[in-house]
């Protein structure tokens, strides 16, 4: 059974990245699972029961899926501690601190 | 819906009751609206073309399916990509027409790309005129930063002359105060004004870019408010996760170049 790639959107902020998932079929935060690896974020989450999809532009070719999956790259290394997600009304958001910058003071000679 | 087709095409089925003899052809530049039967004056025109959350295909389309409407003409034109939808084996080309006794609903398939707006609606703009349409709403979602934490939308109305501002404020519609329009809905509506007809657009509060039946469900409470025509929207929320999940790759590909469609001023401007 196939896994579809969800609708997402990903907005950068200067201190955090907000990446919002539309995640039709998923009713509980349980059925989400969510990875980080790196500089890189697995998403997925498993419906109750398969669904038909109909791909629009291919033909009306159909299919059954269960599952969803998504794969984001960040330009950083994440850090689990900075990463919080919530999920209400069918939309997953997660959101990741980038890390902070150090800051040096220049002495002006 | 069953699972053998997907929600914005459904409709399309009827065309089996389609007599094809009738065939009439109005010719404008860019653009050439087949009629497959005689579409009569005085109809309320739907203008629901992709936009933001699909606010707009998702209303049109719920609207075709909730009052039964036939499918009437085809919209031809070179202003969109090079593509035919195909129903049942047949070839259709993607924008279309439906009617009922009172409605006349305009849809798409494919977004019509923002640069070809102004090419695009003015030949329908002449052909609504031709139509004699009584009214014309067009139906959009505006991108509303807070839309995760609202369970039911809220739909504004815009409307293209200020007695018609008017006759919807006393009818118990919310009206935008001030922003900016933009999309088919808004050329149509600044052109009907000058035509003299009554047009307004709903812009409900919508996620930017995924399909927001919930969206629709509540421009459409507020389209049977304006109309008369009373529209159970139960059904359109109950198959919402359907309409999400099989709205996906209308929803990727119209967010791609789309211009803005409406929202409010910055508070400086106010």
């Amino acid at each position: 059974m196939d896994a579809l790639e969800p609708l997402t959107d990903i907005t950068e902020t200067p201190n955090e990245y907000i990446i919002t998932i539309d995640l039709p079929f998923i009713e509980d935060k349980n059925q989400i699972e969510i990875y980080a690896q790196g500089n890189a974020l697995e998403i997925s989450a498993e419906m109750r029961k398969a669904v038909r999809y109909r791909h629009a532009y291919s033909y009306g070719e159909t299919r059954e899926v269960r599952r969803f999956t998504k794969r984001i790259t960040l330009p950083f290394e994440i850090n689990e501690d900075e990463i919080s997600a919530s999920f209400k009304n069918g939309v997953l958001v997660v959101r990741v601190q980038k890390p902070k910058e150090k800051r040096t003071k220049i002495k002006v000679q | 819906m069953n699972g053998k087709s997907g929600y914005i095409f459904i409709n399309f089925r009827l065309l089996n009751n389609v007599k094809l003899s009738y065939q009439v052809d109005y010719s404008y530049e860019n653009l050439i609206i087949t009629e497959l039967e005689h579409i009569p004056p005085n109809l309320i025109a739907v203008e629901g073309f992709p936009d933001v959350g699909l606010v707009g295909t998702i209303s049109a389309t719920f609207l075709v399916e909730q009052l039964k409407m036939r499918p009437a003409a085809f919209i031809r034109t070179e202003l969109l990509p090079p593509v035919q939808s195909v129903k049942m084996g047949v070839a259709i080309p993607p924008a279309k027409i439906f009617v009922s006794d009172k409605l006349l609903v305009m849809t798409s398939d494919i977004p019509v790309p923002p640069q070809a707006t102004y090419d695009f609606a003015m030949p329908l703009l002449e052909w609504l005129k031709q139509k004699r349409i009584s009214l014309l709403v067009s139906i959009n979602g505006f991108p509303y930063e807070g839309r995760l934490d609202v369970t039911e939308p809220k739909t504004l109305a815009i409307a293209n002359n200020p007695d018609y501002a008017d006759a919807l404020q006393k009818a118990g519609v919310e009206l935008l105060e001030e922003g900016i329009l933009a999309g088919i809905g808004s050329v149509l509506l600044s052109e009907l004004a000058r035509a003299g007809i009554n047009a307004v657009s709903l812009v409900a509060q919508s996620f930017p870019n995924y399909p927001d039946p919930g969206a629709a469900a509540s421009a459409l409470k507020v389209f049977s408010k304006i109309t008369g025509i009373q529209i159970d929207t139960k059904p359109l929320l109950e198959k919402a996760n359907e309409l999400r999940l099989n709205l996906l790759e209308l929803a990727e590909r119209t967010k791609v170049g789309r211009a803005p469609t409406a929202g409010a001023q910055p508070t400086i401007y106010r």
